[in-house]
């Protein structure tokens, strides 16, 4: 019987109607309250180094570093994020938008003495049509050059002196790493045109960095 | 106790798997496209002898988890070779599998696969993710997990075609689409808790920022949008829409409203910076918030609004009813009408039905097929 029949009282038309609606396995409902706790603990913003060790948590930091420091290392938690690939952390333009422009490129030296110029995909100087899908250089080399980050550097410069061998019997010899920035000054400043440069990186090309890796 | 019921209630519910069924397309295209614009990459981000060789992952990402002998390593189909060949076959894969997503073709077991492709791709290149991918790689996991096709999808006309379902909208377990809702809000969340840290965002002139870096420059601005009344007035507006992301979105009077300044925040970055697919990913995304019932009743109304662009098609007698339940499946604005008839349809009729027909258009301009479709030719 469908519970709009008139003829049926009120309370009973609910009762049936909960009794048709297709009820949810127990399981479903344990694994959908674990995968919310999993996704907002880790979600959660990380406080422990913005405060510093010594300092201690008020109001709701208190809550996001007991959630860094007891939460986010337990095991299932993060088996689970990483195994299945929900691991997420949001923090575009926050706390603060960057206020830096950067961009990188490199010296290559070669074997007879003669300096190149490498200029790594630089969103600024492509068309408009190419801009969208090189995002990706641009956000690789913003991990790519930072301090934190030297293992990227010497596999970096061996990409680049591959793509840079391209005179038979006189191949690269010498990868200077150049990262460039500008900062955006703010309201009622003048803003700066010209980027400061700084060579972070040199690398010595070796022979087995110009063959292809197998 | 009656607010848990209510909350139980919203995310163990059953209904029409619309949603699902569009959100599956509009990712399944945007996923399209995104794979199209790597493939030129595909050597500088997927092989060894790229910018991004395997072994970063382990660095960046940190290694696997461990507890005691139990190893829980992130999975990822790359790792299993390190040959250009096997990087570029998982990759072509990935973007096949996309485009059967899109169409809604054999999508449990497709549905699932992409998810581990995608993941895997994850996992192998790391440095490269920005949160457009974050958020695509979410999706695609909450999509793998849900009966997404059910509606909208090849899987679902040829069920209809062979009579094993009625053309109804089906009635299907919806916390999936609710766990996409949630995440969705758990991202605009966890992002202005990070910005009330932020003293830009407090004093209201964080958007003067993002938009003079050249390096993320796209088309140009009026100038009035880059002074900072305007910037104020953005700074706080993302503020707020974000917050209502969260709260007000979930108060239907106020839903429609709240996810159209969204769908214009998103427009906006889109438009003026140069972060790709986020904002599409994100708007695509709203459409959890609807129920399938009210995409279905919307699909209704819209038909209505047309209904002088309503053709009328002969069809013939011999033809079974599942095929018409297949066609007028295929048609969710209702602007076909078949009719008996052993009259022979004109090409025009034709071409007006496949137009009209929006569940046809990924193969209703192949030769010859709708027409023999039409004749229930196809069994």
């Amino acid at each position: 019987m469908k519970s709009s029949n008139p003829s049926l009282p009120k309370s009973s038309a609910k009762a049936s109607a909960a009794a048709e609606a297709p009820k949810t396995a127990g399981w479903i409902k344990i694994f959908v309250l674990f995968h919310l706790l999993c996704i907002t603990a880790w979600a959660l913003p990380n406080r422990l180094d913005s405060l510093g060790a010594t300092a201690r948590p008020t109001g709701t930091d208190i809550l996001l570093v007991e959630n860094q420091r007891r939460i986010k290392p337990l095991l299932p938690v993060r088996a689970y994020l990483f195994t299945t690939g929900f691991w997420q952390y949001w923090d575009m333009f926050a706390p603060n938008p960057s206020q830096r422009d950067y961009f990188g490129d490199a010296t290559v030296e070669y074997a007879n003495g003669k300096k190149e110029h490498y200029q790594y995909p630089r969103i600024y100087l492509l068309p408009i049509v190419e801009k969208y899908p090189a995002e990706r250089y641009r956000k690789f080399y913003e991990r790519a050059h930072l301090e934190q980050n030297p293992f990227i550097w010497s596999v970096f410069a061996q990409r680049i002196a591959r793509v840079m061998d391209k005179y038979p019997g006189n191949p690269p010899k010498l990868v200077r790493l150049r990262r460039n920035w500008r900062d955006v000054a703010a309201p009622g400043k003048p803003q700066v045109k010209e980027y400061s440069s700084y060579e972070y990186f040199q690398y010595n090309v070796r022979r087995e960095d110009l063959e292809q890796p197998k | 106790m009656n607010l848990l019921k209510s909350i139980d209630r919203w995310f163990f519910s059953h209904g029409s798997p619309t949603a699902l069924g569009l959100i599956r397309i509009a990712l399944g295209l945007v996923c399209v496209v995104n794979l199209g614009m790597m493939f030129g990459q595909w050597r500088d981000w997927f092989t060894e002898s790229g910018f991004h060789p395997a072994w970063f992952a382990d660095t960046f990402l940190g290694h696997a988890e461990q507890a005691g002998d139990l190893v829980f390593s992130r999975p990822n189909l790359y790792g299993l070779s390190n040959s250009d060949a096997w990087s570029l076959i998982l990759f072509g894969s990935t973007f096949v599998l996309a485009v059967l997503l899109t169409v809604g073709l054999w999508t449990k077991p497709v549905s699932i696969a992409f998810a581990v492709l995608v993941v895997s791709m994850h996992h192998r290149s790391p440095v490269i993710l920005h949160g457009g991918d974050t958020i695509l790689r979410c999706l695609v996991l909450y999509l793998a997990m849900s009966p997404c096709g059910q509606a909208c999808s090849l899987d679902r006309l040829r069920a209809i075609w062979a009579g094993r379902i009625s053309r109804e909208p089906a009635v299907a377990p919806l916390w999936s689409q609710r766990l996409i809702s949630y995440n969705v809000s758990l991202v605009y969340f966890t992002t202005v808790w990070l910005k009330t840290g932020g003293n830009l965002w407090r004093d209201g002139l964080a958007t003067w920022y993002p938009n003079r870096l050249q390096e993320f420059e796209r088309f140009p601005l009026p100038p009035f949008v880059l002074e900072v009344p305007m910037v104020k007035l953005t700074t706080y507006g993302t503020l707020f829409v974000e917050f209502a992301m969260v709260t007000l979105v979930y108060h239907k009077p106020f839903r429609k409203y709240i996810l159209a300044a969204a769908v214009l925040m998103h427009l906006f970055i889109e438009y003026s910076m140069n972060i790709p697919i986020f904002a599409f990913l994100m708007i695509l995304s709203y459409l959890s918030f609807f129920e399938g019932s009210e995409i279905d009743e919307w699909s209704k109304q819209v038909g209505e609004k047309f209904a002088k662009w309503r053709v009328k098609v002969p069809i013939g007698r011999a033809v079974p009813q599942t095929t018409v339940d297949a066609l007028g499946a295929m048609d969710p604005f209702h602007l076909v009408e078949y009719i008996e008839s052993d009259e022979e349809p004109t090409k025009g009729m034709l071409r007006a039905s496949a137009l009209r027909s929006v569940g046809a258009w990924c193969f209703a301009w192949l030769p010859g097929l709708w027409r023999r479709v039409n004749r229930g030719g196809i069994r």
